[in-house]
């Protein structure tokens, strides 16, 4: 129950509105209670023909709890929601600073899986947990207290039937519900999972699949899954079924037991008629704040195993905060030495042995296969990744003692995997240079390439790119990270593929743009191509994490080794880009 | 209303299920009356003529009765409807599946593959609460209040003409309000949906943020969008929340006129205390179902705008199939010398104003080896895909020996025509289920020939557990070229009369590109293949290049030839060179 408590801790800062939106839904359901209750008194004073009179207070009664249940109401969920609203505030905050350290490489690597999508969904769980869970039953705790009592100075048994009545529907039953369903529910859920991988895949797959004239065999299973999914829902649903009926059994129940109890005790004359009348509609009302109970366990059994997964360690904070260094002020060189890096459950190396010297105004490039490692240097430059062996200095400090964050600040960087935010353009390009004027950005627009593109913006700077950036195609993300890099001023560029995603007039522009930026900087340019590969001061081929040859680009000509292998077979490549 | 005639008539073609539902919904609640008229007759009773609890014992008994058969239809209600929402479901779904088979890998193309699938699976599950809930419901709201305006009306004409002109108001307040509600939302929709968005988008561009520097001040801008979100929400919640207000009002205002108008024609000895007790008992009883269907009012948008998505696919146009004519089996069109025509074929995709291909005519002869040529949007996929029926071309024909091909199924035609795409799809099972898909059709020694073609017998027979070693689980990991080399088995395993390939690009390995290199030529041998070139060395070793340009046929005819007698080729040829 911990991760449990954790949430309640959490509802403490602000215990002034829990504690009003508590008031207002007893106020709501004991409006509810009067209004049935004055009702009641009316009718069966009336039944006796008194004078108007003795009525009045009745009927002034009735007529504010007819108006005021429905506000209180109201209020309720207006301040129940924004107490919930809160709490995720809190959460969400909670969160993020607890993986910021550790990110991104903790996000991937963590338990597997999309992490961040089940971040979400369990947020999205415990958006509900204090207005379905925690209100209900607070609220449903005072009433069948209060209620109990006030029936109990009717008659102390009648007191005891309604007590046991509402616990026994309100706590119990939904408890006992909550068992019969929770594994069958469970496998439901796990099936559907399971079967959402398998259309994934069977629809990823359909042109294989076609091509091959196996579709009779590959939707077998799709329907197979769905079959049995529907016998299980069927299954849920006539226990859900059951449980309604006995929730409503239990209820009427607890009405005849009154009745049962009650009608003795009026022939004894230990209570008058007119309260039989005013029990029996109390009783019926009062249990408005024990309906909600049901789909309030089902919601705390979700919200523990959200919140148990929320709370849970993200990945251990390997980076101690340092301050930086004064001596590192120069930045004259950034300088890998043997470094050996590997992810966990895998065998092979990614890094095996790297040396990297990068100083200002140098400008190297790397060449080799996909999933040779070219990427996972740049991880280790930025410190996404620690390896495992090897000495990474600045200015010849251990970067283990600086600050990671300052590490970073000496990067520019474009990634292989560019991230636009869900933004205008203006916002994203500001996220590099906080101080950029409006010139400065036009200035990078146009060095970018995106002149063209964004003239034919409506909105200007305004113009938002929608989530992901989805209003870009893929060429002009990347201008777009490259403009980014234009307008960061630091000592040295790291450049991961930059035109891949570009023809090649834009191509050249744009890395033209990156050179001119980059003079008097340390370059390091990640590339498929083999354009660029003269102005070059040295270049390093890199192989199933090694770097197999070095040198620059007529030494690596003249060796006939590796390079010369390579440079037939992209020269065998048509360009039909 | 949300009110969907298809999902409706869905709902009745699953036969007795909904009437049933609905029946036991109105005598779940045709019993509550009653039940309040006889607790009404005991209290009276009790009351006014001092009856003892033996007395009302058989009046006790009936409510007890009454009780147990409200909880039995509650029961069957409720079963029912879930198994309702279960076969309807489970119809959408399998003819979800049949018209994805018929659209083809074409419409998976824009539609996005996870986005069908969540139309098909949590889609279609959002169906749920529509069928079990929200359209029993809407029947129930209108039947049930009628009877108790029947039962009341004899009883008392003013609490039954309160009755009559208040139930009117719930509906026509949802409506309005939710009007209102629907503006607003609309409004502040942008707004709320990105500060709803932001924390997910900073967990996903963290990386950036780090790169960039500014992770350190977006713990505080979380907080301060996410209070943003809240005031937002609140704003909206606080019209939205109007609705159930005024329903409540409205329920209990009438509840508390009837009270005090049935109280005072009593005391005035204008009707009898055990029907106007009734009366009381059964107000909120009148409202509830106009209430309930108020708060499955959700249920009942969710369910409309998932069958919508749903029917947007199921009405998506089919590529025209036309008539298939007999016979099936196409094998004796493959015998002999068998030539295919390609005669004026012009195709444009959806939404694009240029054609992909325009009026291409070209053949293809039996044992030849065909390449494709052009840079990236001439139209060399397109043709290929034509050629596969993966596309229907808006105009011309594909001809085998004079025979139109259109008029037979494209499972016939597949037989015959085996497709290696540039990336084929591995699926996450089993070595031989890559291979067979699922086919139990081949035998032991056919998927070992094809193993060997393809130089993975080695490998396999390494493996401890050989043909059932898993391709994309941990444990040992497949190479890129290895996973290629079992695609390149599962198109041998069928033995393809016309093999149509789109080559795999290198990436820099020049060791993986000639080992599979090998193997394709080698499935070449003795077949007619038509190969989407990206290699030089691909033309040069071919029968016969087609040139396209712009979606024409520029050129054909062997490469050395095409070197000389297109000056378009030469170009096309020597802009690699002019790259250094």
């Amino acid at each position: 129950m911990r991760p449990l408590i954790r949430l309640l801790r959490i509802l403490r800062f602000f215990a002034g509105e829990v504690f009003l939106s508590i008031i207002l839904g007893i106020a709501a359901i004991a409006a509810g209670i009067g209004l049935l209750g004055t009702s009641a008194h009316i009718i069966a004073s009336a039944a006796l023909h008194p004078s108007i009179a003795t009525l009045q207070v009745a009927i002034v009664g009735v007529r504010f709890f007819g108006i005021s249940r429905g506000v209180f109401r109201y209020l309720e969920r207006l301040v129940s929601h924004s107490v919930n609203l809160k709490m995720v505030t809190r959460l969400r905050e909670d969160f993020f600073r607890r993986i910021e350290p550790g990110a991104p490489a903790n996000l991937v690597a963590l338990r597997g899986g999309d992490v961040l999508q089940r971040v979400i969904g369990d947020l999205e769980v415990l958006e509900n947990f204090y207005v379905r869970v925690l209100a209900p039953v607070m609220i449903a705790l005072v009433v069948v207290i209060g209620t109990s009592l006030f029936i109990g100075t009717y008659a102390i048994e009648l007191g005891f039937v309604l007590f046991f009545g509402m616990v026994i529907t309100g706590f119990i039953q939904p408890v006992i519900a909550l068992l019969m369903t929770r594994k069958p529910s469970e496998s439901l859920v796990h099936l559907n999972a399971k079967s959402s991988a398998k259309w994934v895949e069977t629809l990823q797959g359909l042109e294989d699949i076609q091509a091959c004239n196996a579709q009779r065999y590959a939707y077998a299973p799709l329907l197979e899954d769905i079959a049995l999914a529907g016998k299980m829902q069927k299954r849920l649903s006539v226990l859900s079924g059951l449980n309604s009926g006995m929730a409503l059994l239990l209820m009427n129940l607890t009405l005849f037991a009154t009745l049962w109890v009650a009608i003795p005790i009026v022939n004894d004359g230990g209570l008058s008629g007119v309260s039989l009348a005013v029990i029996a509609l109390i009783t019926l009302a009062s249990f408005e704040a024990v309906n909600p109970l049901p789909a309030a366990a089902h919601q705390l059994s979700a919200s523990r195993i959200a919140a148990r997964r929320l709370f849970s360690p993200v990945g251990e904070d390997h980076n101690q905060l340092v301050r930086i260094d004064s001596e590192l002020t120069s930045f004259q060189g950034v300088k890998l030495e043997g470094i050996r890096l590997s992810y966990p459950d895998r065998d092979e190396k990614v890094l095996d042995d790297v040396d990297l010297h990068l100083k200002r105004g140098q400008k190297i490039a790397v060449l080799g296969t996909s999933g040779a490692g070219k990427t996972s240097l740049i991880n280790v430059l930025v410190v996404f990744q620690q390896a495992q062996s090897g000495t990474f200095k600045v200015d010849g400090v251990d970067v283990k003692g600086i600050d990671p964050d300052a590490v970073r600040s000496l990067f520019a960087v474009l990634p292989q995997n560019i991230y636009l935010f869900n933004g205008d353009i203006r916002e994203n390009l500001l996220l590099a240079n906080p101080g950029a004027t409006a010139d400065d950005l036009m200035r990078v627009i146009e060095k970018a390439g995106l002149s063209d593109w964004f003239q034919s913006q409506p909105d200007g700077l305004e113009t938002w790119i929608g989530e992901r950036g989805v209003k870009m195609s893929g060429g002009e993300k990347q201008r777009l990270a490259a403009a980014r890099v234009l307008l960061q001023d630091r000592p040295f560029l790291l450049l991961d593929e930059p035109t891949a995603n570009l023809d090649q007039i834009s191509g050249e522009w744009v890395m033209r743009s990156l050179f001119q930026h980059a003079e008097g900087k340390g370059l390091l340019l990640i590339t498929h191509d083999l354009a660029w590969l003269d102005a070059m001061d040295e270049i390093l081929l890199l192989e199933n994490g090694r770097i197999v040859e070095r040198g620059k680009l007529s030494e690596l000509q003249d060796s006939n080794g590796v390079f010369n292998q390579l440079f037939k077979v992209e020269m065998d490549r048509l360009i039909d880009r | 209303m949300n009110f969907q005639p298809r999902l409706f008539r869905e709902a009745r073609a699953s036969g007795w299920l909904f009437p049933m539902a609905v029946i036991t919904a109105f005598l779940a609640g045709g019993l509550a009356i009653y039940q309040s008229y006889q607790l009404s007759r005991i209290i009276s009773g009790v009351f006014l003529d001092a009856r003892t609890l033996a007395q009302v014992t058989p009046l006790l008994r009936l409510i007890l009765l009454t009780v147990l058969l409200r909880a039995l239809f509650t029961f069957l209600n409720e079963m029912l409807a879930g198994h309702l929402a279960v076969t309807v479901k489970l119809r959408l779904r399998t003819l979800l599946l049949e018209k994805i088979e018929r659209l083809g890998p074409e419409y998976l193309k824009n539609e996005t593959t996870a986005e069908l699938t969540t139309i098909a699976l949590q889609g279609v599950d959002a169906l749920d609460a529509y069928f079990a809930q929200y359209l029993p419901q809407v029947l129930i709201a209108v039947i049930l209040p009628l009877t108790i305006l029947a039962v009341v009306f004899p009883l008392d004409l003013v609490s039954g003409i309160v009755f009559f002109l208040t139930a009117p108001l719930i509906p026509l307040f949802m409506v309005l309000i939710g009007k209102a509600v629907e503006n607003l939302t609309g409004r502040q929709w942008r707004a709320l949906t990105r500060l709803g968005n932001y924390f997910l988008d900073t967990l996903q561009g963290i990386g950036t943020l780090k790169l960039l520097g500014r992770n350190r001040d977006r713990a505080g801008e979380i907080r301060t969008v996410s209070e943003k979100y809240r005031e937002t929400t609140l704003n909206v919640l606080r019209i939205t929340f109007l609705t159930a207000l005024a329903l409540e009002l409205i329920a209990t205002l009438s509840t508390a006129v009837v009270a005090v108008e049935i109280g005072l024609r009593l005391l005035y000895g204008h009707i009898a205390f055990q029907q106007a007790f009734f009366i009381l008992l059964v107000a909120p009883d009148f409202y509830l179902p106009l209430r309930n269907l108020s708060a499955r009012y959700h249920a009942g948008i969710t369910g409309v705008t998932a069958a919508e998505k749903i029917y947007s696919v199921l009405d998506a146009p089919d590529p025209i199939e036309k008539l298939v004519r007999q016979p099936e089996e196409l094998g004796h069109l493959f015998k002999d010398n068998f030539h295919i025509d390609l005669r004026h074929l012009t195709h444009a995709y959806p939404g694009m104003k240029e054609n992909s291909l325009a009026d291409v005519t070209l053949s293809i002869e039996r044992g030849r080896h065909y390449a494709l040529a052009g840079r990236s949007g001439a139209g060399k996929s397109t043709l290929a895909r034509i050629l596969l029926r993966f596309i229907e071309p808006d105009a011309g024909e594909l001809l085998i020996n004079g025979e139109h091909v259109g008029g037979w199924s494209r499972e016939a035609w597949r037989k015959y025509v085996g497709w290696l795409p540039q990336s084929p799809t591995i699926f996450n099972a089993s070595i031989l289920h890559n291979l067979t898909l699922g086919d139990p059709g081949f035998t032991t020694e056919q998927i070992q020939h094809a193993l060997d073609i393809a130089e993975l017998s080695v490998l396999v027979r390494r493996l401890p557990r050989g043909l059932d070693t898993p391709l994309l689980e941990a444990g040992y990991r497949f190479s890129g070229g290895e996973l290629q080399r079992v695609a390149l088995a599962r198109i041998y395993l069928r033995d393809p009369q016309i093999l149509v390939l789109d080559e795999p690009i290198a990436h820099l390995d020049p060791k993986l590109q000639h080992g599979l290199n090998t193997s394709i030529r080698r499935m070449m041998t003795g077949r007619t293949t038509l190969t989407i070139a990206h290699h030089l060395s691909t033309l040069e070793q071919v029968d016969e290049v087609f040139y396209l340009k712009d979606g024409r046929l520029a050129a054909q005819g062997c490469h050395t030839d095409l070197l000389t007698t297109s000056p378009e080729y030469r170009d096309f040829i020597e802009s690699r060179e002019q790259l250094k």
